[in-house]
C-alpha cells in the first residue's frame, strides 16, 4: 500500500516537472525568437508619424484613483504630457476618503459640467464630471462616483470614454511619454487586434521628478530587487511567447490598451473579481470566440510602464494573495474552457497552461515538500539522489533567469550599471531558496483565504513615489 | 520513463548520472549567456564610442558644407577638399560609413530646401547611394529594407525600379518599406502602384503614405476618385480617406455611388467625407438613401452628423429628427448635436421635440450645449 | 551680444541651427538637450530668443512656453520648431504664447530670416 502511493506521488511529481521544464523551455525559446524578430521589424519604425497624423485612433486614458491625494498631481501632470495627439485623460476619483478631488479642482482649474452620461454597463452612480477651465489641460475630465472597487471605476470610463481605443493604467504608474504611440501600433497594423499589453517594470529605487522617470536603477532593497527579475522573466520570456501564439491571457492592469466597442461588448470589467485585469482579457477573448470573429490579442515588450513593487515582505504578501485569488476566480469563472477545442489555443493551451503551471504549481511544490518531510521522518530518502536532483532544478531555475537576462540584454538593456549585471546573477542565485518559496507559500495563503471567503483587496500601504510620505489604501 | 522511477539505489545512480549532467549543462548554458552578456556589453560601448567620435566629426564637416553653401559663395577647392576627407574616411570602414548615412538622414529629415538638396547631392558625390545599393543586392531581408529606406531618405530616384521589384515581396517590412520609398522617390506618379494593387493597406501605411504625400507638392497629388472604382477594398478606403485628407473636391462628384456601397466601412467613410468636404449639394442624395442607414448604428451616426455639417433645407432637417428616437444612445446623442448645432431653425425643432416629448432629451441637449466639453 | 536658446533632442539638428546662427553672427547660441536642461538654464540665465522642439524628454516645448511666460513672466520671443504641423497643435502653441511656429523639415535660411525679425536685427 505504502509503495503504491509512494510509486504514484513521485510518478506525478517527476512528470509534472518534466512537462514544465519542457514548456519553459519551449517559451524561452520562442520568446528569444520572437523578440529579436520584434526589435528587427521596429528598426524601420517611426513613431513619430503617428504623432502628426490625422488618422491615429483617438485613445481614452482611464486611471482610477482611490486615495492617491498625496501623489495625484504629479500623475495628472506627467499623463497630460504624454506624447500622442488624439488622447483624453480620464482620472476615476473612485469615491476616496482622503483629499484627492479637493486637491485636484484648484490645481487643474475644474468646474462641474453637464455631461450626459449612459451606464451601459452597471455601475456605482457617478457624483459629478469636471472639466478645466484652462485651455492647456483640455484633455483631462475628472469623474467623481461612489466607491466600488477598482473595476467599478474602470467601468465608469469605458461608458464615459467616446474615443475607439480605451488604455486602463493605475494612476500611479510613470507611463512612458512615448507608451501610446507604441501599445497603438498593434491596433494599426492590424485590424483584428482587440487588446494590447504592455511590460510593467519595477521603479523602486528609480530617480523620479515630477512623475516622470529620470533615471533607471537597480532597487536597493532586496525585495523589489528579487522582483526586477521576476518581472524581466515573466514579461520578456513568458508573455512574449504567449502573444506569439496568441494565446495571452494576462494584460497587467497597471497598462494595458482595449478596443472600447468590444470590452463593452463583452461586458465590462467584473467587479466581483480582485483578478479583474486577467478577467477582462478572457472574457473578451471568449465573446470572439463565440461571435466567431478573427481576433488577436497584441503584446508590445518595450518597457512603457514603471510601477512601484511591494518593498515589504508584509505588503508583498497581501499582493500575491490576491493575485492567487484572481487566478483561482478568474479560471474558475471560465472554467468551460478547460481543454475545450472551441476556444482554440486558449482552450487547449493557454487555459490549462494557467491552471496546471501557474494555479496549481504552488499546491504542486508545498505537496513534494511535505512528501519529502515525510519521508524524512521515515528515514527513506536517498539523500544522493534528492541533492542531484535538487541541484538539476537549481541550475535550470538559473538557466532560465539568466536566458531573460540575455533577451533583456539583446533588446531594452535599461540596467546600463557595470555592476547592475552581477547583481541580477547574485539575485538569481539566491531567489529560488530565499524568495521563491515565500511566494509559494502567499499564494496557498490567498487560495486558502478565497475559500473561507474573503473578497477584498487587502490592506495596501504604498510609499508612494514621494519616497518620505505614506498613506493608506483603506479596503474597499 | 515512468519505469525508472527510482525504487532502488542501483537504478537511482543512473538517475543521478542523468540529474548531474542536466545540472551541468544548464550551469553551464547560463554562464555561457552571462559571458555572451558581458561581450556584448564591451562590444556595443566600444562601438558606440567609435560612433560618436565618427558622427561628431562628420557632423561638423556636415554643418560647414550645407550651411556655407547656402549662404555665401566658398572656393570651390575647399569644397573639394573636406570631400576628399570625407571620402577618404569613407572608404576606410562600413562603420563610418553607415555613420555618415544615417547622419544624412537625420539632418534631411528636419531640413528643407537648398540645403537638404546639398544633402543628396553629398550622398552620390560620396558614394554612398552605392553602399545602400549594395545592401538591397546581398544580405537579409532586413538590410535590403534598410537599403531601401536609405535611398528613399535621400531621394535617389535612380533606384525606382530596382526598389519596385520588392513590392511582391513575401517580407512584409521589405514589402511595406518599398512601398513607401515608391511614393517618396517616384515624383510623377507616387500613387500608381494602386492601379493593379492587390495587397491590404493598413492604417499604419494610411498613416505613412499620408505622411509623406503631405509633405510633397500638393500640385502633385493625383485625384483620388481614380481610384473609387477599385476592386480592391482598402485601395478605395485609402483613396476615399486620402480625398478627405487632402480636400479634393474633385472627388465630390463620385461619392454619390460609394453611398450605397454593400461595405459599410466604404458607405461610412463616404458620409465623413462629404462632410469634411462641406458637399451641401449631396445632402439631398443622403436624405433620399435615408431608410438604408437606420438598421446600422455607425451609419446612422455618421449620417446624422454628415447632415449636420452640410444639410440646409427642412427637409434634411426633419430627416435628423427622425433619428432623435433611434433605438441606440450614440445615434440619437449625435443627432441632439447635429440639429443643436445646424442653425437656429434645427434647434428650436430639437427644442420642440424634446418638450413633446416630456423632456427626455433634457440630458443630451445640456451636454452639447456645454461650452466645457467642446 | 545677443543669447539665443536651441532645445531639441535632436543633436544633429542642434549643432546645425547653431552653426547656422553663429554664422550670421547672432550672438552666443546654447544648447539643451532636454526639457529639464531647458528649463533649468532658463531659470538660471536672460535670453533673448529661444528656439524649441515640442516633443522633448521631461518637458516639451509646450511646456517650456507656458513656463517662460506664466512662471518667469517674461516676453523673450519663441519659435516653436515641430514635426508635428496639426492645426490644433500649431493654434495652442499661439495661444499659450509662442511667437512663431515652423514645421520641420524646414529651411535653415528661413529659420535665419525669423530669428533676425524676432532679434529687431
Amino acid at each position: 500500500m505504502w509503495d503504491i502511493l509512494y510509486f504514484i506521488v513521485n510518478v506525478l511529481i517527476f512528470l509534472y516537472a518534466i512537462t514544465i521544464a519542457v514548456s519553459y523551455l519551449i517559451l524561452a525559446a520562442i520568446s528569444l525568437f520572437e523578440m529579436q524578430a520584434y526589435m528587427r521589424r521596429n528598426y524601420f519604425v517611426d513613431y513619430k508619424y503617428i504623432l502628426s497624423s490625422p488618422f491615429a485612433p483617438g485613445i481614452s486614458l482611464i486611471a482610477p484613483a482611490y486615495n492617491e491625494g498625496l501623489t495625484i498631481i504629479d500623475n495628472v501632470k506627467s499623463l497630460l504630457s504624454i506624447m500622442y495627439n488624439n488622447y483624453e485623460v480620464i482620472i476615476i476619483n473612485d469615491g476616496s476618503k482622503d483629499d484627492t478631488l479637493a486637491k485636484l479642482i484648484p490645481a487643474f482649474d475644474l468646474v462641474k459640467v453637464n455631461y450626459d452620461l449612459q451606464y451601459t454597463v452597471a455601475t456605482k452612480p457617478v457624483r459629478g464630471i469636471y472639466k478645466s477651465k484652462n485651455r492647456a489641460f483640455k484633455k483631462l475630465t475628472v469623474v467623481d462616483k461612489e466607491n466600488g472597487g477598482k473595476a467599478d471605476a474602470l467601468n465608469v470610463g469605458l461608458n464615459f470614454s467616446k474615443k475607439d481605443l480605451v488604455a486602463c493604467i493605475d494612476v500611479d504608474c510613470i507611463i512612458e511619454p512615448d507608451a501610446l504611440l507604441k501599445m497603438v501600433k498593434p491596433f494599426l497594423e492590424d485590424s483584428s487586434v482587440i487588446a494590447s499589453g504592455g511590460v510593467v517594470r519595477i521603479a523602486n529605487s528609480c530617480v523620479i521628478e515630477e512623475g516622470r522617470l529620470i533615471e533607471i536603477k537597480l532597487p536597493v532593497n532586496l525585495i523589489a530587487r528579487m522582483q526586477v527579475l521576476e518581472y524581466i522573466r515573466a514579461f520578456l520570456l513568458g508573455r512574449m511567447a504567449w502573444s506569439k501564439l496568441n494565446g495571452l491571457l494576462l494584460i497587467s492592469g497597471a497598462f494595458g490598451l482595449f478596443k472600447r466597442e468590444t470590452a463593452l461588448k463583452a461586458g465590462g470589467y467584473n467587479h466581483k473579481t480582485v483578478g479583474e485585469d486577467m478577467e477582462l482579457v478572457v472574457r473578451m477573448r471568449r465573446y470572439m470566440h463565440e461571435q466567431r470573429l478573427p481576433y488577436r490579442v497584441a503584446y508590445i515588450p518595450d518597457p512603457l510602464c514603471w510601477t512601484e513593487a511591494p518593498a515589504s515582505a508584509q505588503i508583498l504578501s497581501r499582493q500575491r494573495n490576491r493575485w492567487a485569488r484572481g487566478t483561482f476566480e478568474t479560471l474558475s469563472i471560465h472554467r468551460k474552457l478547460f481543454f475545450n477545442p472551441r476556444y482554440g489555443i486558449m482552450g487547449m493551451l493557454s487555459y490549462p497552461f494557467w491552471f496546471f503551471y501557474e494555479w496549481l504549481s504552488p499546491f504542486v511544490e508545498f505537496t513534494g515538500l511535505i512528501f519529502f518531510i515525510v519521508l524524512v521522518a521515515l528515514g527513506k530518502v536517498h539523500w544522493v539522489f534528492f541533492l542531484s536532483l535538487t541541484l538539476a532544478v537549481y541550475c535550470f531555475a538559473f538557466f532560465i533567469s539568466m536566458t531573460s537576462l540575455l533577451a533583456e540584454e539583446t533588446s531594452f538593456f535599461k540596467y546600463t550599471a557595470k555592476r547592475d549585471i552581477f547583481k541580477m546573477i547574485a539575485i538569481a542565485l539566491i531567489e529560488p531558496i530565499w524568495f521563491h518559496p515565500r511566494v509559494v507559500w502567499w499564494s496557498l495563503k490567498g487560495n486558502y483565504d478565497l475559500m473561507k471567503g474573503k473578497k477584498s483587496w487587502g490592506e495596501m500601504t504604498r510609499q508612494g513615489f514621494v519616497q518620505y510620505k505614506s498613506k493608506e489604501k483603506v479596503a474597499s | 520513463m515512468i519505469d525508472q522511477i527510482p525504487f532502488t539505489t542501483i537504478q537511482a545512480t543512473a538517475e543521478v548520472k542523468v540529474f548531474i549532467i542536466l545540472a551541468l549543462a544548464f550551469f553551464a548554458a547560463a554562464i555561457l549567456f552571462v559571458a555572451f552578456i558581458l561581450i556584448s556589453r564591451f562590444s556595443k560601448n566600444n562601438r558606440q564610442q567609435k560612433e560618436s567620435i565618427l558622427r561628431n566629426y562628420f557632423q561638423r564637416t556636415l554643418n560647414a558644407m550645407v550651411i556655407m553653401e547656402t549662404t555665401s559663395s566658398v572656393p570651390a577647392s575647399s569644397h573639394h577638399f573636406k570631400l576628399d576627407t570625407l571620402r577618404t574616411l569613407a572608404g576606410q570602414s562600413s562603420l563610418a560609413r553607415q555613420v555618415m548615412v544615417n547622419q544624412l538622414v537625420s539632418v534631411k529629415k528636419s531640413i528643407s530646401g537648398s540645403s537638404s538638396k546639398i544633402l543628396e547631392q553629398l550622398y552620390i558625390e560620396l558614394d554612398l547611394h552605392q553602399y545602400s545599393l549594395n545592401k538591397i543586392k546581398r544580405g537579409s531581408w532586413q538590410k535590403k529594407a534598410q537599403g531601401i529606406r536609405e535611398l528613399a531618405e535621400l531621394g535617389y530616384q535612380p533606384a525606382i525600379d530596382t526598389i519596385r521589384k520588392f513590392i511582391v515581396s513575401d517580407n512584409r517590412t521589405l514589402r511595406e518599406e518599398s512601398l513607401l520609398a515608391l511614393v517618396r522617390l517616384d515624383d510623377e506618379a507616387p500613387l500608381s502602384f494602386l492601379d493593379r494593387y492587390t495587397g491590404t493597406i493598413t492604417p499604419w501605411m494610411r498613416i505613412n503614405i499620408h505622411y509623406h504625400l503631405s509633405k510633397s507638392d500638393a500640385r502633385k497629388l493625383p485625384h483620388f476618385s481614380r481610384w473609387f472604382s477599385s476592386s480592391n477594398l482598402d485601395v478605395v478606403l485609402f483613396s476615399l480617406s486620402m480625398a478627405r485628407q487632402f480636400r479634393q473636391s474633385s472627388a465630390i462628384p463620385f461619392l454619390t455611388a460609394l453611398l450605397s456601397h454593400t461595405d459599410t466601412r466604404i458607405a461610412g467613410l463616404t458620409l465623413e467625407t462629404i462632410a469634411a468636404l462641406e458637399a451641401h449639394e449631396l445632402a439631398d442624395e443622403i436624405t433620399k438613401r435615408v431608410d438604408a442607414f437606420w438598421t446600422n448604428e455607425k451609419l446612422s451616426t455618421r449620417m446624422v452628423r454628415c447632415l449636420g455639417r452640410i444639410g440646409y433645407t427642412s427637409e434634411h432637417k426633419y430627416t435628423i429628427l427622425r433619428y432623435l428616437d433611434h433605438q441606440d444612445y450614440t445615434v440619437r446623442f449625435n443627432a441632439v448635436e447635429a440639429l443643436y448645432k445646424l442653425d437656429d431653425e434645427a434647434r428650436q425643432l430639437l427644442l420642440d421635440f424634446n418638450t413633446r416629448m416630456n423632456g427626455i432629451l433634457s440630458g443630451a441637449i445640456e451636454h452639447v450645449s456645454e461650452p466645457l466639453l467642446q | 551680444m545677443m543669447k539665443i536658446l536651441v532645445c531639441d533632442d535632436d543633436e544633429a539638428l542642434i549643432s546645425m541651427v547653431r552653426f547656422k546662427l553663429s554664422r550670421e553672427n547672432f550672438g552666443e547660441v546654447v544648447k539643451a538637450v532636454d526639457g529639464r536642461e531647458a528649463k533649468r538654464l532658463l531659470d538660471e540665465n536672460d535670453f533673448d530668443l529661444i528656439i524649441s522642439d515640442i516633443h522633448m524628454p521631461f518637458h516639451s516645448g509646450l511646456e517650456i512656453v507656458t513656463h517662460v511666460r506664466q512662471v518667469l513672466k517674461k516676453k523673450t520671443p519663441i519659435i516653436i520648431l515641430s514635426a508635428e504641423g496639426l492645426e490644433e497643435t500649431v493654434l495652442q502653441a499661439f495661444d499659450i504664447g509662442a511667437n512663431d511656429f515652423i514645421t520641420k523639415p524646414f529651411s535653415p535660411a528661413e529659420l535665419a530670416i525669423r530669428v533676425k525679425r524676432l532679434l529687431n536685427l
